[in-house]
C-alpha cells in the first residue's frame, strides 16, 4: 500500500492503478483511510500523519524543496510489498526498524541482517530480512521490489545463483514449512499480483 | 491552501472509522454485559437509545464525508 507519490497529489494511504486520474483516485483513498482505521487507529494514524508534512511539499513544493524534504520519494526508492510474520511470532518482530534507504545501487535496510533474496516473476526482487540468521523468533520481514528499482541491487553472495545463496535457499525452503513464514511470502506476492502499478 | 481539499477529507474518514469501531464495541460490550440476568442491551432502554443516536450521528457525518470528497476531488 505504501506508494511513490513523486507525481502524483494523493496521501499515502493509497492503492490506486497508475493511469486512472487524480478526480477517481480519491475517494478510494477516504474509503480506505477509513476502513485501516475502524482496524487499528493507533497504526494509520502513524501512516497518515506523514500526509499532513509531505502533501504540502508534493502540491506545492518546488523540487529543491521536495529533494530536501522527501529525499527518499524522490529517489525512487520504493517497494510494492511488503509483509512480516504474524503476531504471535515473538518480540523479536516489535524491534525490526523499516528504514530504508539507498546506498549506492543497494537498498540498505537498517538493523537488519539479509537472509535470501530471490528474483520473483513479473519483474519482481523478494528480499527477506531476520533480525536474527538463526530464526530464533521466526520473525521475518519480507519486501518485493520491482526489479527495475535502481537500489534493488543486492550483494551476489546473497542471490540464488551462488554457493552461499544455494545454502540460504534450502534453508529457506525448509523454512518455508513454517506457516509463519509461508504467510508472510504469500502474503507479499499476492499483495504485488494484486498492485495495479506493476 | 490547497492542501486542505486533500487532506481534511481523509481526516473525515479517519474519523468516521474511529467513530464506527467505537459503536460496533459498544454494541458488542452491551450485548456482553449482564445485569440483573438479562444483556444491559435489553434492559436498559437509555444505553439502547444513546447507541442509536450514535449510529445516526455516524451515518450522517458519513454522508456528510461522501457529499464533501465527491465535491471536493
Amino acid at each position: 500500500m505504501s506508494r511513490r507519490r513523486r507525481s502524483t497529489r494523493d496521501s499515502s494511504i493509497s492503492a490506486f492503478p497508475r493511469n486512472s486520474r487524480t478526480r477517481a483516485r480519491y475517494p478510494r483513498t477516504c474509503l480506505i483511510s477509513e476502513e485501516l482505521n475502524y482496524g487499528c487507529a493507533g497504526i494509520t494514524n502513524s501512516i497518515a500523519a506523514n500526509d499532513l508534512a509531505t502533501l504540502p511539499l508534493l502540491i506545492a513544493g518546488n523540487e529543491e524543496q521536495k529533494t530536501t524534504y522527501l529525499g527518499a520519494l524522490m529517489k525512487k526508492l520504493t517497494f510494492c510489498a511488503f509483509a512480516i510474520t504474524e503476531p504471535g511470532a515473538g518480540s523479536d518482530r516489535c524491534g525490526h526498524e523499516h528504514h530504508l534507504s539507498a546506498r549506492g545501487r543497494r537498498v540498505h535496510h537498517q538493523r537488519h541482517q539479509a537472509f535470501y533474496f530471490e528474483r520473483l516473476g513479473g519483474g519482481l526482487v523478494c528480499d527477506l530480512r531476520t533480525s536474527d540468521k538463526r530464526l530464533k523468533h521466526k520473525a521475518i520481514s519480507c519486501f518485493v521490489f520491482p526489479a527495475t528499482t535502481p537500489a534493488s541491487q543486492s550483494p551476489d553472495a546473497w542471490q540464488a545463483g551462488s554457493t552461499r545463496g544455494r545454502h540460504r535457499r534450502d534453508f529457506f525452503t525448509k523454512m518455508c514449512e513454517s506457516p509463519r513464514v509461508r504467510w508472510s511470502v504469500a502474503r507479499a506476492r499476492a499483495s504485488s499480483m494484486r498492485d495495479g502499478d506493476l | 491552501m490547497g492542501t486542505f481539499d486533500k487532506s481534511r477529507p481523509e481526516i473525515g474518514a479517519i474519523a468516521i472509522g474511529i467513530s464506527q469501531r467505537a459503536l460496533d464495541e459498544c454494541l458488542k460490550y452491551s450485548r456482553q454485559r449482564s445485569a440483573f440476568g438479562q444483556p444491559i442491551a435489553k434492559i436498559s432502554r437509555r444505553s439502547s437509545f444513546m447507541m442509536a443516536d450514535m449510529a445516526i450521528n455516524i451515518e450522517a457525518s458519513r454522508l456528510l464525508h461522501v457529499q464533501g470528497r465527491v465535491v471536493g476531488r
